[in-house]
């Protein structure tokens, strides 16, 4: 097969992929006609570089993998379970994709990928499985990542930096929410919606967690295949990620803490308390209700009070927004740059920011673009 | 007739504009620049007057032959895919990859291809194309302008640093 004549099949196999036509294609590269995209996929037309390299940018992947082997980039594309697909899910999905294999990259090209601890595992059988034999594992599993009292305040770092799962963050503008990937290319990748509050997207790491302790993808199959169990094992995702991030006795000694010999709290210390165990504070409220703090009749009240809706909705505008970009991505993708091991202009790509901006977006993080290389020699002892 | 033929990469390109010797290099050089670095990142730069974002127009240049556009063809870059580990050719940018596709094709021997990027300095040896390569200290110190308001990895001593990484590096990335 000659070069063009395999590109030409790689790139209708990547378009089939992302559900786009030949005329989506063409528009999306700024061709009024898609007979050039029929003639390339015939494998006809002579492609120039920058057509290749726009062609590869559109399809969110690496111009390489358009020159590649066709059995083995199929064969190593990784599953994604999704929570809820959001309308454009098969491009959000390859770019979630195309973002894991850049972090993977920039770890192999700094040699940190095979460093990480093994994140547990758990089996679950879900039609059997009930509310408090999450609330078992989401104890365990704290312990086990060592969260201590308020794990929301360290979950990300700890999962990042030990464990080496990747956020990757999205704007998954249309309501989607989060999904979780796991393979032996990749690892532990997690991707989130850049628009949800930092509360929310706490919440959404330890739902995706429970979704990476668990991960079987046969049952991922058959959860697609049956709705009623699917939303039974989110829901056990959700009360993973409520035992995980507001643990029993924790909040039972806030809770007795506030209340200090009086019977009632009122809704500026709950606020107050949501704050630091960084979690919303409706969900405060229902893991109140959950460990029969206060009755689930109260929990709805609440929930509904125009008076708590004011107080919360205050609260809420002066909290930071959630994760924009994943610290540890910068941290690494920086390092490699500033080190010559991967290009400015691929490292602004990576950042998803335009060339002229990178410096900018850096200084505002920090970091420095202008550096000699200067070396410190480190001895053995 | 201009002494020098020239490719330029985007970072390059973009500084030239903002340090306002854009006009005078491409008056003195025969400048080149690869089509997708013309096409899709010299595109803007920020000036440092007002600190706001002005077009690069580089189509007036092409229409009036200031400047040349240089294509490389699919088959040249999976040449050059072919000689790198994957990893090494997914590290370096589509620009800069068709430059160095380009020089390695062998028609363009008299060419220089100026970068400060660390990556693509290093590249250049990776390439054995060492000796294609050129710091923009020395190519704008050959038409009298100082590298002062550049960054420090413009400087021929980087470029020189770079080069020896690159000597060193080269064997994990070659095929």
């Amino acid at each position: 097969m000659t070069v063009k004549e395999t590109i030409g099949k790689r790139i209708k196999e990547e378009r089939t992929r992302l559900n786009l036509s030949q005329e989506d294609l063409a528009q999306k590269i700024g061709w009024k006609e898609h007979v050039k995209i029929s003639s390339i996929e015939r494998g006809e037309r002579d492609i120039k570089a920058w057509e290749l390299s726009k062609i590869a940018s559109v399809l969110k992947i690496d111009m390489n993998k358009l020159m590649g082997d066709l059995s083995s980039c199929e064969a190593s594309l990784p599953f994604v379970f999704w929570r809820r697909k959001p309308k454009r899910h098969e491009e959000i999905q390859a770019e979630f994709l195309k973002k894991s294999e850049d972090y993977s990259l920039v770890e192999r090209l700094l040699k940190v990928e095979k460093k990480e601890r093994k994140l547990p595992h758990e089996d679950l059988n879900v039609n059997s499985a009930n509310d408090a034999d999450v609330y078992r594992m989401a104890a365990s599993v704290r312990d086990q990542l060592g969260l201590g009292k308020f794990p929301a305040k360290s979950l990300a770092q700890i999962l990042e930096d030990i464990y080496g799962v990747k956020f990757i963050i999205e704007d998954l503008d249309d309501g989607g929410s989060a999904a979780t990937s796991i393979s032996s290319s990749l690892g532990p990748c997690i991707l989130l919606n850049c628009n949800e509050v930092p509360w929310r997207q706490h919440f959404s790491i330890a739902h995706e967690l429970f979704h990476l302790i668990t991960w079987n993808e046969c049952l991922f199959q058959i959860l697609h295949e049956n709705s009623l169990l699917h939303e039974k094992n989110e829901r056990l995702a959700e009360s993973f990620a409520a035992g995980l991030l507001l643990p029993e006795e924790n909040v039972r000694d806030e809770i007795a803490k506030l209340l200090a010999g009086t019977t009632s709290i009122n809704y500026v210390e709950i606020i107050s308390l949501s704050r630091q165990f960084e979690v919303s504070a409706l969900a405060l409220i229902y893991r109140m209700a959950n460990l029969q703090i206060i009755s689930w009749s109260k929990a709805k009240e609440i929930n509904v009070d125009p008076e708590f809706i004011r107080l919360n909705t205050l609260a809420n505008q002066s909290r930071k927004r959630g994760l924009l970009l994943s610290d540890r991505f910068l941290r690494l993708s920086y390092q490699a740059y500033a080190t010559g091991k991967i290009s400015r202009a691929k490292f602004a790509k990576m950042l998803g920011v335009p060339l002229i901006d990178l410096g900018s977006v850096l200084e505002e993080r920090g970091l420095v673009e202008d550096i000699e290389s200067c070396e410190i020699e480190i001895s053995n002892s | 007739m201009k002494s020098k033929l020239v490719i330029l990469d985007a970072n390059v390109i973009i500084d030239m504009h903002r340090n306002k010797i854009w006009d005078r290099v491409v008056s003195l050089y025969a400048v080149h620049i690869p089509s997708i670095v013309a096409s899709d990142e010299a595109v803007y730069f920020i000036s440092r007057g007002d600190n706001q974002k002005h077009d690069i127009n580089l189509g007036n240049d092409i229409t009036s032959k200031r400047v040349r556009i240089l294509e490389a063809t699919a088959d040249d870059i999976k040449l050059l895919k072919d000689k790198v580990t994957d990893d090494y050719f997914n590290s370096i940018d589509p620009g800069e990859l068709e430059a160095i596709a380009l020089l390695c094709s062998g028609a363009y021997e008299n060419f220089k291809f100026c970068t400060g990027d660390k990556a693509a300095i290093k590249a250049l040896t990776v390439f054995d194309l060492t000796h294609q390569g050129i710091s923009l200290e020395k190519l704008l110190s050959e038409i009298s302008i100082k590298l002062d308001g550049f960054s420090k990895n413009y400087s021929e001593t980087e470029f020189k640093k770079q080069q020896g990484y690159g000597l060193q590096e080269k064997d994990f990335y070659l095929q």
